[in-house]
């Protein structure tokens, strides 16, 4: 019980932090900017970690949701004239429903068919998306409208100018994911969800419809990964196959979630906070090129020797130290 | 249509299907064996390529002999790569990803080294076309579709009837019962991963004969790879010459008839379709 009260506060610690950041910072075009990919990245990684920590569903293709996301979301707007709230409630059905055209055909198995059929739908929708009229082909989709211009009362908000109105609307969504995630993690769902992940065969005997419950957190991370394509694709205003099914957007996730921790809730958003701020004001400055090598080194460290991740770490130390108090 | 341009494409196709195998065998191996999905096969792979590349296009090295070294080299490789994975191979969940994390490693060395152009190993006499009987095809297909051949009979030959083969078998059944009948499933463990390693570059140099040598492009060697180690059936090495021509014969027939596109789509097709009708594969046994 103490690891899940701990967990609350961490959840509000963190979430008073991003919320004041995003105050002092929001008329600041650059650290705005930098935030928005850095609360863009964190949840995406706590939606990946929803399926991957939560419920033991390891996927490699997260791209493959985010950028379906994007572009129902894109199309819609661009094409088919609709509001970008509309383009995003959209864009969140049609990838929930995507995610169980995965998740139907491997979570029957055991194993890790998961984790190679979400690749290879990643492959093959980008794919798709090079090759189909709608999408535009290798052209990609441009001049796509921003969330709008809105009034309350003597305050004005416009997302298509004001990088910090699309600050606060990303770390809406962030907050939502994240207590979404807090909520899960507490309730049966979660409970049922954590005995898949430990041993699927024993959790079966007990009577759990392992299959369900994948499905489920398949769904909530597939639905929270669309919602951060769709902000994307009306934050940005274009669109191309390269850049919505990006390798950055399988990988990152994970690297953040693994660094953060895995093991709890709030670990991949203190990752994706880190690692963001840490490429924009460190590693790019010191490696123009290849800055993904040091990704691919830090996950590697990481899985290898704290496979817990720094906050996961935090909250085990915490956790014996009040034990030998008591 | 005409029939001699629907032959050709069965032909080639075929040939490719020999040639998935081949890039498919040292996954399959692995996985048999250690019941690891190495996501790094793909990169694997195309470290022989490269390897390969300079070998023949730098310094005029004759093919077989190219081959051979691209197959020690990453064998050299593979072998520092066991004792990463052997620390943490306990928990699966952490082995798959640290497999993925390598491929991430050697993905971006690839880019940082020779840069994000594609490559093609051109030997001049490989690239003309030869007529078997009534139909044409490429003779570097040819050629590396019966490298392909004789990879995997011998394989298939040495895991039958060699005394190591024999172990290898046994241990990838039940290495619990391998090791109570002295195995020495440690040492059976770190030779067959070192030995799927060496083939996917041994494989390599060839991948870069019949096909394009792209830094970015392990992850799609990886895919296919694994759809033929699951439609083939756990471990089963004979069973991934008709996997890889299901595949090869599939696509080239699609590409006749369609786009590019939908010979993405077969691949995928065809993943799911083995994982509703025949997840223990077309040689595998019902558990």
């Amino acid at each position: 019980m103490g690891r899940r009260r701990s967990e609350k506060k961490i959840a509000g610690v963190v979430t008073l932090l991003v919320l004041s950041s995003a105050f002092v910072f929001r008329r600041d075009p650059f650290v705005a900017h930098v935030l928005v990919q850095a609360s863009l990245l964190a949840l995406i990684s706590l939606a990946w970690n929803i399926l991957g920590g939560g419920c033991g569903q390891i996927s490699f293709g997260h791209a493959a949701f985010f950028g379906t996301g994007a572009y129902v979301s894109a199309i819609l707007t661009t094409q088919y004239h609709l509001n970008p709230w509309l383009g995003i409630a959209g864009a969140c059905v049609s990838v929930v429903f995507l995610s169980l055209l995965v998740g139907v055909p491997s979570f029957r198995l055991k194993g890790a068919y998961f984790a190679l059929l979400i690749l290879a739908y990643a492959h093959v929708l980008k794919l798709v998306a090079l090759n189909l009229e709608i999408t535009k082909g290798d052209e990609g989709i441009f001049s796509i409208p921003s969330f709008g211009r809105y009034s309350f009362g003597g305050m004005e908000v416009n997302f298509f100018t004001s990088k910090g109105a699309n600050l606060f609307l990303i770390l809406l969504f962030l907050i939502a994911g994240l207590w979404t995630g807090i909520w899960m993690r507490g309730s049966q769902t979660g409970i049922a969800m954590e005995a898949v992940r430990e041993d699927e065969v024993t959790a079966e005997a007990m009577g759990i419809d392992t299959l369900r419950y994948k499905l489920f957190a398949l769904g909530v991370s597939a639905f929270f990964t669309a919602l951060g394509g769709a902000f994307y694709v009306h934050y940005i205003h274009f669109l191309t196959p390269d850049s919505a099914y990006s390798g950055y957007w399988s990988l990152m996730p994970i690297v953040a979630a693994l660094f953060g921790g895995i093991r709890t809730v709030t670990g991949p958003v203190v990752g994706a906070f880190t690692l963001v701020c840490l490429d924009e004001f460190l590693i790019k400055e010191l490696l123009p090129r290849g800055d993904k090598l040091v990704y691919g080194l830090l996950f590697v460290v990481t899985i290898l020797f704290f496979p817990r991740g720094i906050l996961g770490t935090w909250v085990e130390r915490q956790g014996h130290g009040r034990k030998k108090e008591g | 249509m005409s029939f001699s341009l629907l032959a050709n494409s069965i032909a080639s196709g075929l040939l490719m299907g020999a040639n998935y195998a081949l890039f498919a065998v040292g996954l399959s191996l692995v996985f048999g064996v250690l019941k690891i999905i190495n996501l790094a096969h793909g990169e694997l792979l195309l470290a022989g390529a490269y390897v390969g590349y300079f070998a023949i296009r730098g310094m005029g090295v004759p093919l077989p002999l190219a081959l051979l070294f691209s197959g020690l080299s990453v064998g050299i490789v593979g072998y520092l790569y066991y004792f990463v994975v052997r620390r943490i191979r306990d928990d699966e969940l952490n082995t798959l990803i640290l497999t993925y994390g390598v491929g991430v490693i050697l993905t971006n060395l690839f880019l940082l080294l020779f840069t994000a152009d594609e490559r093609i190993i051109n030997i001049p006499w490989l690239t003309e076309g030869v007529w078997l009987g009534p139909v044409q095809v490429n003779r570097g297909n040819l050629v590396s579709g019966l490298v392909s051949l004789l990879i995997i009979g011998g394989l298939t030959f040495f895991l039958a009837r060699t005394e190591t083969g024999k172990m290898i078998r046994a241990s990838s059944m039940d290495r619990e019962a391998a090791a109570l009948v002295g195995v020495d499933v440690e040492r059976i463990d770190r030779f067959a991963f070192v030995l799927g390693c060496a083939l996917a570059g041994f494989a390599g140099p060839l991948f870069g004969i019949v096909s394009h040598i792209n830094p970015v492009g392990g992850e799609a060697v990886t895919i296919n790879a694994f759809i033929l180690t699951v439609l083939a059936g756990l471990g089963s090495i004979p069973g991934l010459l008709l996997a890889g021509i299901i595949l090869g014969l599939g696509e080239a027939i699609i590409v006749v008839f369609a786009s590019t596109m939908f010979q993405g789509i077969f691949a995928l097709a065809l993943f799911v379709a083995v994982l509703f009708l025949r997840p223990e594969g077309i040689f595998g046994r019902r558990e």
